[in-house]
């Protein structure tokens, strides 16, 4: 069987037509679909050149391409080259889906992105800016940015170094270095206990949805620094995937409203250098239905909105074209083949006609075509690198046999 | 006493409206002075009695002076009425599909049903009840208030498209008849939330047999329709004298 299913004789390095997204942005590839790709370029252009916050709705059918786009754009390095200098001095690019627990969503959430954002790197960049800054002025930059003496201290312990003989903290004297990160972190998860609260000096823990928003808030606020706005140099961008923000449906009244709250206050408190992107699977195609599942917290923030659309029968012929290029072992055009190989011209074409219209979207155009090619090649449709093509007959036959197997089902 | 209408209830609305409120009171309190609420026996001895513990304050109303067992419908041969409403019986179903738009092909074609299993049985005796309500002439239409979705496309839908017997409601429908009513004791904000919170509830027990995403955007696109029909609702309401 594996024999036969070898996708180096239809010249194709892997099976292309992936059911799901790819799970690393490395992964990813970008397909046709020159009009969304631009509409990205040209948010992420603006996101590198200039401080407004943007807060982007990414709307479309299931299996449309959304989390592809939130993996495809996760790689700084495909950033970059999109603009010139002066540009924001650095990316950081957070990807984290709709928390599943409705109950918890709001420390979910919370968690999720403390846990990508690393410890390290936010007690380095705590650390750095104490440097620049001294630690008092430090201190009542982050109890400002809190609205809180207690929860700012926490965020700056986070940058002192722990001394080992009459430092500035006596209370982490003596005491390994592991040990007192471990206990700020649990502070930080909001798992420590009263005797630890008292050995970090601290008069209380992250104790509410609101509170959690305010931690978040000012740590996301030292990664895009506090030099003046007008500096784009001196910021870093932070770039924050949401995906799957449907799932918000499965939210009671009581825990929807302090999750879309909190993320407004969010992008309140951060009105620069924050990109949010939201992903959001609607079932229609009208816009104003996703207001009644986001509510008007979230939806009267958003600056920019993407429509994933379906694809035209011209697009996604394109689409699927460009997708076989992307995973080539060898150009067909080389061995007098056509470029749509193994399909002939006119099957690709029948291929994407099979689709309703509201049905021409990436997931499914990826399942018919893995369908038809997989069964050429088991049925030896094709029998050696370059030998027999997909006809329009066979993929009738192949849409057909589907069909039936749906009904069954 | 003004005359209740007849509200024939499925288990599966019962525990959705459980721990809901609007304007401050429970929603099955305002149910069950709308409604006179009746079910089936078996839909009591099988469906309801069982899962009193998950209906919250409607179970324990139900439990109290034995309230649940009073609101069974008192009828003869209800094996009988399963057997002539369903034996023959019809419904639309999809046939195949277009091989040029890919679109399903509906229509109306016999089924047989298995009368001896218990599994639907429960759909298929409120039915009876309906008719037998009406036919004895108690009362002149009825509501049948489900939740079940694939329950009125098998069984409820086709028979109330050939029995003229009232209308099928799910619980969005009866918030929403319940603002048109009280709209001066309502705000559309709360109902607004029992919307979001019956969607919530019924995702989320389907989410527990493993929701596919077609599924959960069905849900989504309830929500959405009946959010857009409180609206036109509400600005109505707001023009009358």
């Amino acid at each position: 069987m594996a024999a036969i299913l070898d996708w180096n004789y239809v010249y194709l390095k892997q099976n292309p037509f992936a059911d799901t997204p790819p799970r690393r942005p490395e992964e990813a590839v970008w397909a046709g679909l020159p009009r969304l790709k631009k509409q990205f370029e040209d948010l992420f252009v603006q996101a590198l050149a200039t401080p407004a916050t943007q807060v982007v709705l990414n709307w479309g059918a299931w299996g449309s391409g959304k989390t592809h786009a939130a993996m495809y754009f996760g790689l700084k390095e495909r950033l970059w080259p999109l603009v010139q200098e002066p540009h924001v001095r650095d990316l950081c690019p957070i990807y984290v889906r709709t928390p599943k627990e409705p109950a918890q969503a709001d420390q979910e959430l919370y968690r999720n992105i403390i846990e990508a954002l690393h410890f390290s790197n936010l007690r380095k960049l705590i650390r750095d800016l104490i440097a620049e800054r001294g630690q008092k002025e430090t201190l009542r930059l982050l109890q400002d940015s809190t609205s809180s003496e207690p929860l700012g201290k926490a965020i700056w312990l986070l940058g002192l170094e722990p001394k080992k003989r009459g430092g500035q903290l006596a209370l982490f004297d003596d005491e390994p270095s592991e040990e007192r990160n471990q206990l700020l972190e649990s502070y930080f998860f909001s798992t420590c206990t009263k005797r630890d609260l008292k050995e970090l000096g601290l008069s209380r823990g992250i104790d509410s949805a609101q509170d959690r928003f305010r931690v978040l808030g000012t740590l996301l606020q030292c990664i895009v620094g506090f030099a003046p706005t007008e500096q784009v140099h001196q910021h870093t961008r932070l770039v924050l995937w949401i995906d799957e923000l449907e799932d918000l449906i499965y939210f009671q009244s009581r825990q929807y409203r302090p999750f879309t709250q909190g993320l407004r206050d969010l992008i309140d408190r951060l009105p620069n250098y924050l990109t949010l992107l939201m992903n959001f699977t609607l079932a229609t195609s009208a816009f104003d239905d996703a207001r009644v599942v986001l509510g008007e917290a979230l939806t009267s923030r958003i600056t920019h909105q993407i429509y994933f659309q379906p694809l035209t029968p011209e697009e996604a012929y394109d689409y699927i074209l460009e997708l076989m290029r992307c995973y080539r072992s060898e150009d067909p055009l080389s061995k007098g083949l056509p470029p749509t190989y193994p399909f002939t011209e006119d099957a690709l074409r029948t291929l994407v006609e099979t689709l309703p219209p509201l049905r021409r979207i990436p997931r499914d155009l990826n399942k018919r075509c893995s369908q038809v090619v997989s069964q050429a090649l088991m049925e030896q449709v094709i029998t050696a690198p370059g030998k027999g093509n997909i006809t329009p007959e066979f993929v009738n036959k192949i849409v057909e046999t589907q069909i039936d197997l749906d009904l069954g089902s | 006493m003004p005359y209740k209408p007849l509200c024939i209830v499925d288990t599966c609305s019962l525990i959705y409206m459980s721990e809901m409120e609007l304007a401050r009171r429970p929603l099955h309190r305002w149910l069950f002075d709308e409604f006179e609420v009746v079910y089936s026996q078996f839909v009591w001895e099988t469906e309801v009695q069982p899962q009193l513990g998950k209906m919250g304050k409607v179970g324990q109303m139900l439990r109290r002076r034995n309230a649940g067992a009073q609101k069974v419908w008192r009828m003869m041969g209800s094996m009988q009425y399963e057997q002539a409403l369903f034996n023959p019986f019809s419904r639309v179903e999809q046939v195949g599909r277009c091989s040029k738009c890919g679109q399903f092909i509906l229509a109306e074609r016999a089924v047989e049903i298995n009368l001896e299993s218990e599994e639907d049985r429960g759909e298929r005796h409120n039915c009876g009840v309906a008719l037998d309500a009406v036919r004895r002439g108690s009362h002149r239409q009825v509501v049948y208030l489900t939740d079940d979705h694939r329950a009125i496309r098998k069984y409820v839908q086709p028979i109330f498209e050939t029995f003229p017997l009232g209308c099928i409601w799910s619980s969005y429908d009866l918030v929403l008849y319940l603002f048109v009513r009280y709209c001066d004791r309502m705000i559309v904000e709360d109902v607004e939330v029992v919307f979001r919170n019956l969607t919530a509830k019924a995702v989320n027990e389907e989410r527990q047999r493993g929701i596919s995403p077609e599924t959960r955007q069905i849900w989504q696109q309830r929500l959405v329709t009946y959010t857009r029909k409180l609206e036109r609702v509400a600005q109505v309401m707001k023009q009358l004298p």
